[in-house]
């Protein structure tokens, strides 16, 4: 008998184990792989839907922001505006044409300024109106609001060449805008109120800056965010969405910043 | 048992393979398992002849069944390079299969039909094998970039496949070097050397038997599953 036989066979017994284990091995690297990725498309559709929602939030919240400035437009300023006009009407003598005159001159303005106003409300009363009008004009328009109707001072600076984010990720930043100014007004104390936008070639950088009491930031951001806390945990969120940094400094009491960088894309256009 | 195992097992596994595709068969009437299922039943027939002619066959050069074998393998190049153009989703998949498949015609004519081969054709075989290889990596390659919604374990395909790397892959050895064994005989095998064969032909089986039960479980886990559903 050939000797060499048996221990061919016995070798191509053993490469045959060896090849039917790798072939198990490719099997289950196969599922383990097609499982992942199965799970990364699942996580990717829940942070689709997580987005549409807060998308979704965030207009409900800019839609009861602005009832709220309208409804506080039209007591203090447009109200105030027409029972002006009305109390000049009121007070209108027949007998003196000079003071008539002068009366009838007065309210034709004070009506004309209520039309005004009631046409730049009409505007925000549309709840798509920071898509249309695009961020930094609905950031202008609301600092604009606020100098109005209080006595805070405010800015807006504008540095680099200003491009259009997608609609969605400037109706976030917007959101996140307005829930800083809402902090502002509700604890800061502040005087001036100073927002910038720095447009650099891959990333915007947004800043809302007051010269109020500020608060321990260090000793705050160190714990978790408390539960009644929900401004600043809505702000981290909703950065997080569009992929944006969020930051918060401050120091009593030397004011506070919020600052959020987001990172531009393809998709952003230049205005 | 040995008996069994390297003479009965292949018919057996292939009627095991029929009988999943029967099953199966009912939920799914589409084309691909009806031809698969009419191969299986081919090849159950053939195998069934090929090891019960062992017992009055002398299995010599001019009298033995390897020609049997040597259809088996044309027809399972043929058939499931059929299912895997139908199960494939692009078109370059489709041209490799059909390329493929265009060799292994071209080399069973050349080496079984003109050169009139008498023994096992290990050339021809692995070469089929090793393009099933090809096609079944092909489809994992599918697999994973169409990662859909479902559960990779309720497609009847990937437990077919999955069966058929195994066989494939672990009998691609045996059925390689078997010419080159046989040939060293020299048309003489001892009752020793002849137990050898038999316990590596016996592992062949094996492996095919692995397959046919792996598709099986396959195919009874889809459909408790769709019983499940409904």
């Amino acid at each position: 008998m050939d000797q060499t036989l048996p221990k061919e066979v016995i070798l191509i017994i053993i490469i045959c184990i060896f090849l039917l284990i790798v072939g198990v091995g490719i099997i289950i690297l196969v599922l383990v792989y097609q499982k992942r990725q199965l799970q990364y498309l699942r996580e990717r559709e829940q942070l689709k839907v997580t987005f549409e929602r807060e998308i979704l939030e965030s207009r409900l919240e800019i839609q009861e922001q602005t009832f709220k400035n309208i409804s506080q437009e039209i007591h203090d300023n447009i109200g105030q505006v027409l029972s002006l006009a009305k109390l000049n009407i009121n007070t209108m003598d027949g007998n003196d044409p000079v003071d008539l005159q002068e009366k009838i001159r007065d309210s034709s303005e004070l009506v004309g300024k209520a039309i005004r106003d009631l046409r730049d409300l009409s505007k925000s009363m549309n709840t798509d109106f920071v898509a249309e009008i695009g961020l930094l004009k609905a950031v202008e328009y609301e600092l604009g609001l606020l100098k109005k109707a209080s006595p805070y001072n405010t800015s807006l600076r504008v540095d680099g060449m200003p491009v259009h984010l997608p609609a969605q990720q400037e109706l976030i930043l917007f959101r996140i805008f307005q829930e800083a100014l809402n902090n502002i007004i509700k604890h800061a104390r502040a005087s001036h109120i100073a927002a910038q936008f720095l447009f650099q070639p891959h990333q915007l950088v947004m800043k809302l800056t007051d010269d109020g009491q500020g608060f321990d930031a260090g000793a705050y951001l160190a714990k978790s965010v408390p539960p009644n806390s929900l401004g600043i945990r809505n702000m981290q969120n909703r950065a997080r969405l569009v992929r944006a940094d969020f930051k918060i400094e401050s120091n009593m009491p030397s004011g506070t910043t919020v600052t959020v960088c987001v990172p531009l894309t393809a998709k952003t256009t230049s205005t | 048992m040995s008996a069994l195992i390297s003479n009965f097992l292949e018919p057996i596994s292939y009627l095991v393979y029929a009988l999943t595709l029967l099953l199966y068969g009912r939920a799914d009437r589409s084309g691909k398992i009806k031809v698969l299922f009419f191969y299986y039943a081919l090849a159950t027939l053939l195998m069934s002849y090929a090891s019960w002619s062992i017992i009055y066959l002398k299995n010599t050069v001019e009298s033995n069944n390897n020609w049997a074998y040597n259809v088996l393998y044309f027809l399972t190049i043929f058939f499931l390079s059929f299912y895997m153009y139908k199960t494939f989703l692009h078109i370059k998949s489709k041209i490799i299969t059909l390329s493929l498949l265009l060799i292994n015609i071209t080399n069973f004519f050349l080496n079984d039909l003109i050169f009139k081969q008498r023994l096992f054709d290990s050339f021809v075989s692995s070469i089929a094998v090793l393009s099933l290889i090809a096609l079944i990596f092909l489809y994992f390659q599918q697999v994973l970039s169409h990662v859909g919604e479902h559960n990779i374990l309720l497609t009847f395909d990937f437990w077919l496949l999955s069966g058929y790397l195994l066989y494939f892959l672990g009998s691609f050895f045996i059925i390689m070097s078997w010419s080159h064994l046989s040939a060293k005989l020299n048309g003489n095998p001892t009752a020793a050397q002849m137990e050898q064969f038999d316990i590596l032909w016996g592992m062949h089986n094996l492996l095919l038997f692995i397959s046919a039960l792996v598709t099986f479980i396959g195919t009874i886990w889809i459909r408790r599953y769709q019983r499940k559903l409904s």
